[in-house]
């Protein structure tokens, strides 16, 4: 579970942000819909520590992320967090497996890669480099390596931009089971609201520094 | 760890190279130079240090003291036997040995002496010379292949290859001596009467621009197992280059030079003065090259701290997104410090290789004519220090050029 309280994030003196009190639980998937620039890649990059909030508490599996240091913040994100980039932030010049391996550099565990690519339906793609694979390939990928660590919450941001209309459908599929798999909570950033009823709730960021609510 | 640093180091092999050569070039220039300097200095130093006095003919002690003890030029004028006798019978004097030279084997000076003065050289193979037309030879022309034990040639007029045969006498391979890394190790060694007996025939051949070839038979030749014959017998005496003088104490060493510097053209020098001298001389030329190193090392880390720094800059995507992921700072840090490090090992280890194969290439140009021998072999303390050094600089650099990416923020440069 996600639990969110009184939390503000400013950019330069303009506030962005101003949660007070959001929950997101084990087991649903969340859509976010909203404008650009209303703060919803702010929460999701707060909620996975790669952004430190101005005040309030982000409580994710027992730990406040606010209120950890850097270092634990990484070790957090590292241990705790599944991130879906915007853009899939993978190393193009790597495999597919090393990309996935390379979590093992903090963890020392032995994931289970092979696993985790033929339940993505990319197991054949495994020592190709990522940056010859297709848009839809690529998000698997990236998908792939934000479960493969068994992560306590699922986050994701636009993961569709970039895809058709049928392969967008096929990766928020992939996403929203992922809520039931394992358990977790499951929090996307979308600007396509055609895909919003595969999700158990939508929130709607109808402006910036307005408190979202259900939609 | 090591397999994404190789894989990183492979993806950008061009760099990986660049850098590599660049580090390699700078370091065995810096290797080389310091390397050379401290073998030149000890060799300066064993050759000189066994003897206090050295008597010749006038002129310039320098020139005495480099043509007779690192057989580095032609001896400039002779002086008579009578010197060395008188020498050698002095009451000062602990061991005198004469010389006499001038001709050469394939630019390999022929060094005429008594078989004394080899005493304290190794003889790893054959025998000690004894009658004229025996010769022992320096380790560097057996290996090199150019004489062998057995093997039979005549000299050559002068030390250049285009001297007139001294076709008289056929010189015979008898010993070998062991390495001494000083100019010993370059020379052929022959009883002083050869040399007397080759100077003393005034029908020699005289064909110029001719290489002597080592033979097994040759009719017409001096040999001292022939029979004896009127126009090939061995000067009782002749003419000496230079007296070499261990005194028998350092009163007797001053006596010595008071009394032989009053007889007519003959000089008295002390080695280690002279090449005291020469060292100073050298120790500015040391100096420079010392600096001339120090600017080399520094460019080595220069290029490999812009290699590095260009690599990182290329990586900082990938650097970005394993910060996103949530790879420790320290895990990322040692990465890229280990990618530096495989590098840099490789730049100097490739340096080492390189610095014996251009000191080999210095022995091989220079010692004949410098009269030092540089033993590519031969390392020393400091170049580890040196190389460790280079480590430690580079190391440095990479981190330099890493922490700035940790100022930045990772969501802007990894999308």
């Amino acid at each position: 579970m996600i639990e969110i309280k009184a939390l503000k994030k400013c950019f330069s003196g303009q506030p962005v942000l101003d949660i007070p009190h959001l929950v997101f639980e084990n087991g649903t998937s969340t859509v976010l819909f909203g404008p650009s620039g209303c703060g919803k890649t702010t929460l999701l990059n707060i909620i996975a520590g790669v952004l430190p909030a101005d005040s309030g508490s982000v409580v994710a599996g027992g730990v406040d992320v606010c209120a950890l240091t850097p270092v634990k913040r990484d070790a957090y994100r590292l241990q705790t967090v599944g991130y879906v980039f915007q853009d899939y932030c993978l190393l193009d010049d790597m495999t597919v497996e090393d990309n996935l391996t390379l979590l093992s550099l903090g963890t020392r565990t032995p994931l289970p890669v092979e696993q985790q690519l033929k339940a993505l339906g990319i197991a054949d793609k495994r020592k190709q480099r990522v940056g010859t694979l297709s848009g839809g390939q690529r998000q698997r990928v990236a998908i792939a390596r934000a479960l493969i660590k068994q992560p306590g919450l699922l986050l994701a941001d636009e993961p569709t931009g970039n895809l058709n209309a049928r392969l967008g459908r096929e990766i928020m599929g992939l996403l929203t089971q992922a809520a039931g798999l394992y358990g977790i909570p499951v929090v996307v950033v979308s600007h396509d609201r055609s895909l919003g009823s595969l999700f158990d709730r939508q929130i709607e960021f109808s402006s910036v520094n307005e408190v979202p609510q259900d939609a | 760890m090591l397999k994404f640093a190789l894989h990183n180091l492979k993806t950008k092999w061009l760099k990986t190279l660049l850098s590599c050569i660049a580090m390699v070039l700078c370091t065995t220039i810096a290797l080389t130079s310091y390397n050379t300097l401290v073998q030149v200095r000890q060799g300066i130093v064993a050759t000189a240090g066994f003897y206090d006095t050295i008597v010749g003919p006038s002129g310039s002690p320098l020139s005495l003291v480099l043509a007779n003890m690192f057989y580095a030029e032609s001896p400039k004028d002779t002086m008579d036997y009578t010197v060395y006798q008188q020498l050698k019978e002095s009451p000062l004097v602990g061991e005198a040995f004469p010389f006499a030279g001038g001709d050469s084997y394939r630019s390999a000076k022929i060094i005429g002496t008594i078989p004394d003065y080899l005493a304290r050289y190794p003889l790893t193979e054959g025998a000690m010379m004894t009658r004229p037309g025996d010769v022992v030879v320096g380790c560097n022309l057996a290996h090199s292949g150019a004489l062998a034990l057995g093997d039979r040639f005549v000299g050559m007029h002068g030390l250049a290859d285009t001297g007139h045969l001294h076709d008289n006498l056929e010189y015979t391979v008898v010993g070998i001596l062991g390495k001494t890394n000083t100019a010993a190790d370059n020379v052929i060694f022959t009883p002083i009467e050869s040399v007397w007996l080759v100077h003393s025939h005034p029908e020699d051949t005289h064909q110029h621009d001719q290489q002597p070839e080592p033979h097994g038979e040759e009719a017409h030749l001096y040999n001292p197992e022939d029979e004896p014959d009127d126009h090939h017998e061995v000067p009782a005496t002749g003419a000496v280059t230079a007296v070499l003088v261990k005194s028998k104490n350092l009163a007797a060493h001053s006596r010595l030079v008071a009394t032989f510097s009053a007889v007519p053209g003959v000089q008295v020098a002390s080695p280690t003065v002279v090449l005291r001298q020469l060292l100073s001389s050298l120790s500015l030329g040391q100096d420079i090259l010392y600096l001339l190193a120090g600017v080399i090392v520094l460019m080595a880390v220069l290029v490999v701290y812009v290699t590095t720094a260009a690599s990182v800059q290329d990586s900082r995507r990938d650097i970005q997104i394993m910060r996103l992921v949530g790879i420790r700072r320290s895990t990322i840090i040692k990465m890229l410090l280990l990618q530096t490090l495989l590098v840099t090992l490789a730049g100097l280890l490739l340096a080492g290789g390189a610095t014996v194969g251009l000191l080999a290439l210095i022995n091989a140009t220079t010692s004949n004519s410098f009269g030092i021998i540089i033993d590519p072999l031969r390392h020393y303390a400091g170049e580890l220090g040196l190389l460790g050094g280079i480590l430690l600089l580079n190391l440095m650099a990479a981190l330099l050029s890493i922490l700035p990416l940790y100022r930045r923020d990772p969501l802007e440069e990894a999308q």
